[in-house]
C-alpha cells in the first residue's frame, strides 16, 4: 500500500495526505494550480517536499522526520507523462529497454511489445510514430521497470477521443497482469470516474476529500469539493438543530434556512450529528430525492414551482424551475421524455416540488481566500458603536451592594467596563441604574481619566425587571445618539469580560452572514453582552413601550445570530457569594465589597 | 606557407577544445537546472570574454601571468619558466578567450532538453551519471559539435591576446595568423595570401562539416 504525506509551505503550497492500495487506481482530481502534478513528481522523487512521508508497503521513500530521501532513480517508479517524454533519439524498442532493471533481459520488453502490439513499431523513433503509438510505447517503458508504483500524469490528455479510449482499454488490460498501486493525475472528472477506484480531490495544494467518485459527488464533504465534481445547482442557507418549530419528523430531525435572512425557507432535513447549530452551509440535492408533482400532497419540503425551461432530447428532458418562495430560487433535473408528457409538464406550467429531506446533503460553507478577504474587510470596518450598561441590580443576594462596584485590584467593574469600551472606539454609554443612583454617580465623577461619555439614567421601578431597564437605556440613547450602527447591552457585574472579549464579539456582529443581533452561547446557556444592529434598534423604539428587546428576539428568531464559544468570560456574572469565591479563585485577584 | 605555424596553430586549437569542451560539459550539466544568483554570476563571467577587446584581455594575462605578477612569480619559483611568450602561455590565453564559445552552446543544448524528458530518465532508473551519458549528451550534441567547431576556427583566428601573450617566437608561439601577420609586416604579400587562403578554406570547410552534422540532429531531434 502507498501512504503519502506532503506538507510544504513553499513554493509550492502542498498539505496532503493520501493512500492507494495495491491493485487500486487512485485519481487526484483538481483543476490547475492544485498541485496535483506537483503530488505526482514528490511520489516519483522528482521533487523534494519540506515535510511529510512516503512509504510503499515496507519500504520508506521520504521521511523528513528521519532524513530519508530515496532518490528518483532507485524508486520502483513507473511514470507516464502528458507529453509521452519519450527519447527523440532512441527507437521505440530502445526507449523501452533503457527503463529494464539491471537483471530483466531483452525478452521482458519483446513480450510487453507484443502484449501492446508495438512490435512492428520497434525500430521506429518517436518522431515517426503517431500519438497513441508514443503513450503505448511510454505506457509500455513504464511497465518494462516492473514498477512498484505507476504514475500516470495527465498520460491521455495529448491524444484524441478514440485514441485514448483504447488506451483506457490498453491500461485496464495491464491492470489486470500487474497489481500495483496506480496513481493517475487528471483534471477531467469523466476519465477519472471511468478508470479510477478512489478520486482524491485537490485544490490550491490540499487534499480535500477521498472516496470512490460516487461517495464524492453524491456527498461532497464541502461547497469547494461540490464545485470541482461539477455540481450544478448548488444553493446556500443555514443548519439548524432539531426540528421545524410546530412538525415532527424522523429520525434525527434538523432543519435548514435555505436562503439568508427574511427571504429563507425553512426546509426539513435528516441532521446527522456532523455540524454545529446554525452552521453556514451549502447544500445540493441528488436528483432521485427531487419529486415533481401537479397537486400539493401535503408532504414535508413540498413547495409550490414554476416550470421555465423544457428541453428535450429523446428520451431525456431537462426540466427547469423556479420555486414560488421570495428568493426566487432555480432548479433543474433530468427526467424521461415519456413523464414529463405524462404529467403534462409545458412552459410555465404551475408544479410543485418536494425535496426529499433524506437526498438534501449539506456541507459547511469553504472559505476560499476571495471570502476570506471579503471578512477581513468587514471585519475592518469602522461602525459607530453605542453601549447600555445595566447596572441597576441591587445585588440582593451578596448582601445589597452595588456589584458595579466591586473592586477587582483596586478598580472598579465600572471603571474597567469603561476603559474596555473606550479600548474598543466606543464614545457614548447609557448607564442605567437603579437604587444605588448616587454613589454610582459619584464614582463616575470620581474617573478622571479619557473614557466614553456616560450618560445616567435611573430607572426608579426596578421590580419591572431588566428588560424595562433596557427599554429605558435604549430610549435614552435615541435621544443621544439616533442613528448608531450597532448598540451593544451589557451587563455591569460580568467580572471577567474584558476589552478582547468585546472585540471578539463586535468582530462577529460584523462578519456574521444572517440576523440582525448577536449574542454569545456557551454551551446550552445564552449569554452576554447581545448587541443588535442600529436598524433593529429604530424599529423596536417605534414599536409600543412594552416591545421588549428579548421579546422581538424571541419572535424573529430568524434574526438571531447564537454565536456558539466556549469562551465562559460570556456567561460569569456575579449574584452570589460563591460566585465570588469562584472568581478569585479563578483569577488569583482579590475583591474588595464596596 | 609556414607549416611549423599552421602545425602549431592546429595543435593549439585541437588541445584548447580537448579541455574546455569537457568542462563546458560539465558545467552546463551542473548549472542548468540551477536558478541561484551563482549562476547568473557564473553565466556573466563566463561570458565576458566574449566582449571584452582583446587586448584589454591580453593586458591583464600579461599582468597576471607575467614574471612580476602574481601568477606568473608563483609559476617561475615552482618551474624556473616563464608563462607569457611560451606555448604554455599562449594555451592559458586561447583557454581564456575561448570559454564563452565552449560554454555558451552546450549550455543552450542542455537547456533545450525538455525537463520531462530528464524526470523521465530519472524514472526510468537511470542514475545521474547514465542520464548523462545516455540521454543529455546525445539529445545535447549538437550543441557540443558547435561548440567544439567555435572553439577550434576561433583558436585559430585569434591574434590580439596570442601576440600579447605570446609574442612571435617561430615554433613556439607563432600561430597561423601571427605568421600571416609577420609576413605582411615583411611585405611577403604572396606568402600572406597562400597562408590566409588555407585558413579561409579551413574554416569554411569546418563551419559546413558543423552545419551538416547539425541538419542530422535535428532530423533525428524532429519529435521535440
Amino acid at each position: 500500500m502507498l501512504k503519502a504525506e506532503l506538507i510544504q509551505a513553499g513554493p509550492i503550497y502542498l498539505d496532503m495526505h493520501f493512500e492507494c492500495q495495491v491493485g487500486e487506481l487512485l485519481a487526484l482530481v483538481g483543476p490547475s494550480g492544485s498541485g496535483k502534478t506537483s503530488a505526482l513528481r514528490a511520489l516519483a522523487g522528482l521533487l523534494p517536499v519540506t515535510q511529510g512521508v512516503i512509504e510503499l508497503d515496507q519500504t520508506v521513500w521520504f521521511d523528513s522526520a528521519k532524513n530519508i530521501f530515496v532518490p528518483a532513480h532507485d524508486r520502483l517508479v513507473g511514470m507516464v507523462f502528458q507529453n509521452y517524454a519519450l527519447f527523440p533519439h532512441l527507437t521505440a524498442l530502445q526507449n523501452i529497454c533503457l527503463a529494464l532493471p539491471d537483471k530483466v533481459g531483452q525478452e521482458y520488453a519483446y513480450n510487453l511489445m507484443e502484449d501492446m502490439q508495438l512490435v512492428d513499431l520497434q525500430n521506429r523513433y518517436p518522431s515517426e510514430l503517431s500519438g497513441g503509438q508514443r503513450q503505448r510505447v511510454a505506457l509500455a517503458r513504464a511497465f518494462a521497470r516492473q514498477p512498484k508504483l505507476l504514475l500516470l500524469d495527465e498520460a491521455f490528455s495529448a491524444v484524441d477521443y478514440p485514441t485514448r479510449k483504447t488506451l483506457y482499454e490498453e491500461l485496464i488490460k495491464l491492470r489486470e497482469r500487474i497489481a500495483i498501486p496506480i496513481v493517475m493525475v487528471t483534471h477531467d472528472l469523466r476519465e477519472a470516474r471511468l478508470l479510477s477506484d478512489r478520486m482524491c480531490i485537490l485544490d490550491q495544494g490540499q487534499s480535500l476529500q477521498q472516496a470512490p467518485a460516487e461517495l464524492i459527488v453524491s456527498s461532497p464533504r464541502n461547497a469547494r469539493v461540490a464545485e470541482l465534481v461539477g455540481l450544478n445547482d448548488i444553493y446556500s442557507g443555514t443548519f439548524f438543530q432539531g426540528p421545524i418549530p410546530g412538525q415532527k419528523s424522523d429520525p434525527k430531525p434538523g432543519r435548514l434556512l435555505w436562503g439568508q435572512g427574511v427571504d429563507a425557507h425553512p426546509l426539513e432535513i435528516i441532521d446527522k450529528g456532523r455540524l454545529p447549530n446554525q452552521t453556514e452551509v451549502k447544500w445540493v440535492i441528488a436528483g432521485e430525492h427531487i419529486e415533481l408533482m401537479r397537486e400539493d400532497r401535503g408532504l414535508a419540503n413540498t413547495i409550490a414551482a414554476r416550470i421555465s425551461k423544457i428541453r428535450q432530447l429523446g428520451d431525456i428532458a431537462t426540466v427547469q424551475f423556479i420555486f414560488s418562495i421570495a428568493h426566487r430560487p432555480r432548479m433543474q433535473i433530468d427526467l424521461s421524455t415519456r413523464l414529463v408528457n405524462d404529467l403534462e409538464f409545458q412552459l410555465h406550467s404551475d408544479i410543485y416540488v418536494r425535496l426529499d429531506p433524506r437526498g438534501i446533503h449539506i456541507m459547511p460553507v469553504y472559505t476560499n481566500p476571495m471570502q476570506k478577504q471579503a471578512e477581513k474587510l468587514r471585519r475592518e470596518k469602522s461602525l459607530n458603536m453605542a453601549v447600555v450598561l445595566l447596572v441597576a441590580g441591587e445585588g440582593a443576594r451578596l448582601g445589597n451592594i452595588p456589584k458595579v462596584l466591586l473592586r477587582v485590584s483596586g478598580k472598579t467593574l465600572l471603571e474597567r467596563h469603561l476603559e474596555s469600551m473606550s479600548a474598543l472606539g466606543i464614545q457614548t454609554c447609557v448607564v442605567v441604574t437603579g437604587a444605588y443612583q448616587a454613589v454610582i454617580t459619584q464614582e463616575i465623577q470620581a474617573l478622571s481619566r479619557q473614557l466614553p461619555k456616560v450618560y445616567l439614567v435611573q430607572n426608579i421601578d426596578s421590580k419591572k425587571g431588566q428588560a424595562s431597564s433596557v427599554r429605558m437605556g435604549l430610549e435614552h440613547l435615541s435621544l443621544i445618539v439616533p442613528e448608531p450602527d450597532l448598540v451593544i447591552m451589557m451587563l455591569g457585574d460580568q467580572p471577567l469580560l474584558d476589552v478582547a472579549d468585546l472585540r471578539q464579539l463586535v468582530e462577529r456582529f460584523k462578519v456574521r452572514t444572517h440576523g440582525q443581533f448577536v449574542f454569545p452561547q456557551v454551551a446550552d446557556k445564552r449569554g452576554n453582552p447581545v448587541i443588535m444592529s442600529g436598524q433593529v434598534f429604530r424599529e423596536i423604539l417605534l414599536q409600543s413601550p412594552e416591545q421588549t428587546v428579548r421579546g422581538y428576539m424571541d419572535s424573529h428568531p430568524e434574526e438571531v445570530d447564537i454565536w456558539q464559544t466556549h469562551n465562559e468570560h460570556f456567561i460569569f456574572d456575579m449574584d452570589t457569594p460563591e460566585d465570588l469565591i469562584m472568581f478569585q479563585k479563578k483569577t488569583g485577584l482579590v475583591i474588595e465589597l464596596p | 606557407m609556414d607549416w611549423q605555424a599552421f602545425r602549431l596553430s592546429l595543435f593549439l586549437a585541437c588541445l584548447t577544445a580537448i579541455i574546455l569542451i569537457p568542462m563546458g560539459i560539465l558545467l552546463a550539466h551542473y548549472l542548468v537546472r540551477r536558478s541561484s544568483w551563482l549562476k547568473q554570476f557564473l553565466e556573466a563571467s563566463l561570458t565576458l570574454p566574449l566582449v571584452l577587446p582583446p587586448t584589454v584581455l591580453g593586458y591583464y594575462l600579461l599582468v597576471g601571468f607575467g614574471n612580476t605578477g602574481f601568477l606568473g612569480s608563483w609559476f617561475y619559483e615552482l618551474t624556473g619558466n616563464s608563462i607569457v611568450f611560451s606555448f604554455f602561455g599562449i594555451l592559458i590565453a586561447s583557454l581564456i578567450v575561448n570559454i564563452p564559445f565552449a560554454f555558451i552552446p552546450i549550455q543552450r543544448a542542455f537547456e533545450a532538453i525538455p525537463i520531462e524528458l530528464r524526470d523521465a530518465a530519472a524514472t526510468c532508473g537511470l542514475n545521474p551519471l547514465k542520464r548523462l551519458w545516455k540521454i543529455e549528451l546525445p539529445l545535447a550534441w549538437k550543441g557540443i559539435c558547435s561548440a567544439t567547431v567555435m572553439t577550434i576556427a576561433h583558436t585559430i583566428g585569434e591574434f590580439g591576446v596570442v601576440l600579447m601573450v605570446g609574442g612571435n617566437i617561430p615554433g613556439q608561439t607563432r600561430t597561423l595568423s601571427i605568421a600571416i601577420y609577420d609576413r605582411v609586416q615583411a611585405l611577403d604579400m604572396d606568402g600572406a595570401g597562400v597562408m590566409s587562403f588555407c585558413l579561409l578554406l579551413f574554416s569554411f570547410v569546418t563551419l559546413l562539416l558543423s552545419q551538416i552534422l547539425n541538419r542530422k540532429s535535428v532530423v533525428r531531434g524532429a519529435a521535440h
